[in-house]
């Protein structure tokens, strides 16, 4: 079947399996930054933003993507321009192996859009979706707390 | 090995009754969270049923009326799930899974499937939900009725139309979920209703989910309380009961007996909360 959406902005049509995950084809359409974890809906690494709202998307049908607008993070700033929340995770030392990163990334940003003034506890559970075997988590925190301060203009 | 034929977005209920009705390969899609990952190599065609406008959450004509397909993050982000019955739905919504595959999940999936995460059923139990179900006719049932309804659970061809509760009642609802990480699966889930007349209790209901076969009320405990003047000892007495009264299962979430164990050591910390709310206090 073929489906058509809006991926980081631009009009997409891709073909597709009936039961494939949203995951699957988003990788093979060349966005890397949408990682293969546990592929059980658990990890948070595959995390996009579908329509706004942040999801696994290893358990979503790839089908449910027909209309909808996908933000991955070759959607957020690039590498020779970072965005503000890119740049607090790299301040504040939020990223060590990366893998968990662009999930945390997206996470966060549907976070902010909501709430630009989140407090500690609604961090954490904006954030309770991704797994980090690295940073221990405090540092993500911080940097989404720095990211949302400099967003207000506060720094 | 998955058969996938088919992934279609039915344009009406009745549209996507027939397809169901039509062929027993046919399944129902929703938030697809537990779908996506069925091996069940019968099933070739997926209805996707999130298309047709039964996602909402009001009250109207005595009820609170929620569509099938709203999912649990915005139950969990309503207004009238904050505030009705002590805000039992929100507590319950927010501890189903993790904010992500909240987006997703839907109230019909979780409340139409018995499975170790439908951290939803005994909160709708204790409110005594009732679900529409439509098949080319529209039919109430209510939900305590619907678990013990295997016949409908194995048949296809029809869906949840809608899920209603009765907005009149003024009591507090009380849910807890014990669970060994804040998102993994349920050890074992009650939830608590009471209403307050006079000093007594008045339409007392409690229920359990995921640490027994079924999802149900415990109306062997209800009855203990109905009518009667709180105290330690009788809610020691229901939580006993309720504890004597359901069957548990064993699992690597924990065995039959830690979850009989924790069953009276819920219910009477969730009695007490609900009756300590209902004085204005907190337990």
């Amino acid at each position: 079947m073929e489906i058509s959406c809006i991926v980081n902005g631009e009009k997409k049509q891709f073909k597709i399996e009936p039961d494939e995950t949203l995951l699957n084809i988003l990788r093979r359409e060349g966005y890397l930054g949408v990682k293969r974890g546990c592929e059980e809906g658990n990890c948070g690494v595959c995390t996009v933003l579908m329509n706004g709202r942040p999801v696994n998307s290893c358990v979503v049908f790839g089908a449910k993507a027909d209309g909808a607008e996908i933000i991955t993070v070759e959607g957020l700033g690039t590498p020779e321009n970072l965005n503000t929340l890119q740049e607090a995770f790299l301040d504040e030392g939020a990223v060590q192996c990366g893998f968990c990163t662009p999930g945390f990334l997206l996470s966060a940003t549907a976070l902010l859009k909501e709430n630009p003034e989140p407090s500690r506890e609604e961090v954490i559970e904006a954030l309770d979706s991704n797994y980090c075997r690295c940073t221990g988590y405090v540092k993500p925190i911080n940097a989404v707390l720095a990211a949302a301060r400099k967003m207000r203009g506060e720094e | 090995m998955k058969n996938i034929r088919s992934y279609i977005f039915p344009k009406t209920v009745e549209e996507a009754v027939d397809a169901l009705a039509l062929s027993s390969s046919a399944r129902i899609v929703a938030g697809g969270t537990t779908m996506v990952f069925s091996k069940d190599a019968r099933v070739e065609t997926l209805v996707d049923i999130t298309r047709l406008d039964l996602s909402y959450i009001k009250e109207e004509d005595g009820f609170i009326k929620i569509g099938p397909t709203t999912t649990v993050a915005d139950l969990l982000r309503s207004p009238i799930a904050a505030k009705f019955g002590g805000g039992i739905l929100a507590e319950a919504s927010k501890r189903v899974a993790g904010s992500h595959i909240r987006e997703l999940a839907t109230i019909g999936g979780d409340l139409a499937i018995t499975l170790p995460w439908c951290d939803l059923q005994p909160a709708f139990l204790a409110l005594d939900a009732e679900l529409v179900i439509y098949d080319g006719e529209e039919k109430n049932i209510s939900l305590a009725d619907y678990y013990n309804d295997r016949e409908l659970m194995k048949r296809s061809g029809w869906l949840i139309k809608e899920i209603r509760i009765l907005s009149d009642q003024k009591g507090i609802g009380v849910f807890e979920k014990v669970s060994r990480t804040k998102i993994d699966y349920s050890t074992l889930d009650i939830a608590v209703y009471l209403e307050k007349e006079g000093g007594v209790i008045r339409s007392p209901r409690i229920a359990a989910g995921c640490a027994v076969p079924m999802p149900r009320r415990i109306g062997e405990a209800e009855k203990i309380l109905d009518g009667q003047v709180p105290g330690p000892e009788l809610f020691e007495k229901a939580a006993k009961t309720a504890k004597n009264s359901l069957r548990t299962v064993t699992n690597l979430r924990g065995t039959a007996a830690y979850r009989s164990h924790l069953i009276e050591i819920v219910t009477r910390r969730c009695l007490e909360k609900a009756w300590a709310a209902l004085n204005g206090q907190e337990a």
